[in-house]
């Protein structure tokens, strides 16, 4: 009796992305289902790059626009994930926003976290909240190119070797970066 | 991510059985920083207009817009060069944007859509327009958007004399002619918009002869024609199809000598005076005082409106109820403005704005000292409460009022556009509860705004050559970017 493999839910979801891809190329009205399947990661990186929510929703509006008007010339047999290429248009859409805005103050922000009370007495609440802002304090000491990494991976939600595509690094490269990263953070994140 | 299986499986990349705790630690707490954030709620419904919009756009051929080279990053989008130029002309600014709040308009301009939303202000002529650009046949002149992608503008030929009615169901790209017969309407004729299909055109004819009202209910598709009770009509409110009310100038002797209510409710076929309003008859009890200058008229449902205007000798405020359709009047008071010493040289108040049956705002602009204070309603307009002053004054030398009608889309999201110096705009968020301001330079002079929400709006800019354009922002007024429009 022959053995059917089970498709993956990798596999599933490829598979769902190029037919989404295929059917906005075609329609620009199919669209609709790559953006609401990215929505929430290209906001969340784009949160974690500017100083608000609201200059982080006008610029997942911008960036979803400019996707639209290339996505013409995007060939996902021959060129990169669509993954990478759309975190390549938020990339270029920050470093545009920084550029023009140098004089600013810094952009880099990460929201606040409060912990929901489930579960959790006060007191273990109350020391997560300050560990957490312990880390935050730390992130932003970090240079933004590190920064960056460390949004692409976590808030974007993208693989070492996706990342490689946006930042113009090969993969083992962005791979012991990001090691390198996490290794000091996690000794000063643990420190006494 | 509380799972840690989730947790490893997400992280493989960077975690494994072997890895210490701490890294662990730390990878559980950087994933809850870097996804706490959730999308606003009307983010993605406001991408899905914005691109529907561009959707449209692209389809014209005359408006595509450059492709991106293949499988690489595309060229900057257009709007965002827009933004970005906009933003470099106020850098210093960019972070009073993020709490700021409000525009307004330069009065005149403002009476364009306080015309447009409310019939006329009152004694108020047709509105004063910036001419057209030589070449081009039509001209905006007002807006009315409805909603993101449908939409009504006055136009008006190149030497301001003669006016069409536009509908755009595309966020303003495109707009189509849908006057009757595709004519156009005479000079002093002014439109009523309500809803995306509802629309009203009032057509004064020559002296001695009585108005005529244009009505749609299906967009412009088609119209009725009606005769309206008087010649010189000032003011329009409608709630419906068939229930509306107008008010007339009774002029003898070159002067204003008593205005007249006029009510239907079986959409313009007939007509029944009300009440008359002259100096004759206004110490009677439930009359409406005589006032030479009303600025709004405004009913919030068959029974219940509001007549406003500039306050009398006394500084009392021009503000009267009706709960019988129009029949009896009775004054309303306002407490005064918080925070400021009483205002002693009068005020002008704006038409009142509901946004529930319960819920509304009434803008109010005071002489001395010169400012705005937004009064909000919560109990149907029975009281009315001071929000806050804001201090501003416009400096146009021919103003009716020390500041024009703000625009709210809601009890909280409002703009007011100040002519200072340079054009200002005041946002606020909380309803009027505080105002921000930018001196920044707006891409365009003289606009006349109109906002859906508390981030898209539009803009007819004047170009400086004596053209108007169209501008859109999709972040509160934050950056603005041309729309080529197209009129068919």
């Amino acid at each position: 009796m022959p053995v059917i493999p089970l498709e993956s839910d990798c596999d599933n979801a490829e598979r769902d992305e190029k037919a989404m891809i295929e059917a906005a190329q075609a329609d620009p009205a199919a669209f609709e289902l790559l953006y609401r399947r990215y929505l929430a990661r290209v906001y969340r990186y784009l949160r974690s790059r500017l100083a608000n929510t609201e200059d982080a929703a006008d610029m997942t509006q911008q960036v979803f626009l400019q996707a639209l008007d290339a996505l013409p010339g995007y060939r996902q047999h021959e060129e990169i994930p669509f993954a990478a290429w759309l975190f390549q248009i938020a990339r270029h859409a920050v470093t545009d926003a920084y550029r023009s805005r140098r004089n600013a103050i810094s952009w880099d922000s990460l929201s606040e976290v409060f912990l929901p009370a489930l579960e959790q007495d006060p007191e273990t609440i109350v020391l997560q909240e300050e560990r957490l802002a312990r880390l935050r304090m730390l992130l932003s000491k970090l240079d933004a190119d590190k920064r960056e990494l460390l949004a692409l991976r976590f808030a974007a939600g993208l693989s070492s070797p996706q990342i490689a595509l946006v930042v113009g690094k090969s993969p083992a490269a962005v791979k012991k970066q990001l090691t390198r990263i996490l290794q000091t953070l996690k000794e000063q994140y643990h420190a006494r | 991510m509380q799972d840690k299986r989730m947790l490893y499986r997400r992280y493989a990349d960077l975690l494994s059985v072997n890895s210490s705790p701490e890294l662990a630690q730390l990878i559980a707490d950087l994933d809850m920083i870097y996804t706490i954030d959730e999308p606003p709620d009307d983010l993605a419904r406001n991408i899905a207009q914005s691109l529907a919009t561009h959707s449209n756009k692209q389809r014209s051929a005359t408006t595509r817009t450059q492709p991106a080279k293949r499988g690489g990053i595309p060229q900057t989008h257009p709007a965002l060069y827009r933004r970005k130029a906009w933003q470099r002309s106020m850098s210093t600014l960019a972070t009073v944007f993020l709490t700021l709040l409000l525009a307004g308009s330069l009065l005149v301009v403002l009476n364009l859509i306080r015309q447009g939303r409310t019939g006329g202000g009152g004694n108020a002529p047709h509105p004063i327009v910036p001419t057209a650009a030589a070449g081009s046949s039509l001209s905006l002149n007002q807006l009315h958007m409805i909603d993101s992608m449908n939409g009504w503008a006055w136009a008006e030929n190149e030497r301001g004399k003669n006016f069409t009615v536009l509908h755009t169901n595309d966020g303003g790209y495109h707009w189509k002619m849908v006057s009757p017969g595709r004519q156009t309407f005479g000079e002093g004729s002014w439109p009523y918009f309500l809803t995306g299909s509802l629309a009203w055109v009032i057509v004064p004819q020559t002296a001695g002869h009585p108005a005529l009202l244009f009505r749609t209910t299906n967009a412009g598709q088609t119209w009725n024609q009606t005769t309206l009770p008087a010649e010189n009509i000032g003011a329009a409110s409608f709630i419906n199809a068939q229930t509306g009310w107008v008010t007339s100038n009774v002029v003898m002797g070159g002067r204003l000598s008593a205005v007249e209510i006029f009510h239907t409710i079986d959409g313009g076929q007939n007509w029944t005076r009300v009440v008359t309003s002259s100096a004759a008859n206004s110490n009677h009890s439930g009359s409406l005082p005589f006032n030479n200058a009303i600025f709004g008229m405004q009913f919030s449902n068959e029974t219940t409106g509001w007549i406003t205007g500039a306050s009398n000798a006394n500084n009392d405020p021009y503000l009267y109820v009706t709960h019988d359709s129009g029949h009896t009047w009775h004054q309303q008071m306002l407490p005064a403005p918080e925070g400021v010493p009483p205002p002693d040289a009068g005020m002008v108040i704006w038409k009142p704005q509901f946004f529930s049956t319960r819920d509304g705002i009434l803008p109010v602009s005071f002489w001395s000292p010169s400012g705005l204070d937004v009064y909000v309603t919560h109990d149907r307009g029975e009281s009315w409460q001071s929000t806050s002053f804001l201090p501003v004054t416009n400096t146009n030398v021919d103003m009716a009022a020390s500041t024009g009608d703000p625009m709210f889309v809601d009890m909280t999201h409002g703009w007011l556009e100040v002519n200072q110096a340079h054009p200002m705009i005041y946002m606020t968020g909380d309803g009027g509860q505080h105002w921000g301001s930018a001196q920044y330079s707006l891409p365009f002079a003289l606009p006349v705004l109109d906002f859906v929400s508390g981030r898209i709006g539009w803009a007819i800019g004047n170009a400086g050559n004596g053209a108007t354009e169209l501008f859109k922002t999709i972040n509160g007024g934050k950056s603005w970017m041309q729309i080529r429009f197209i009129i068919s």
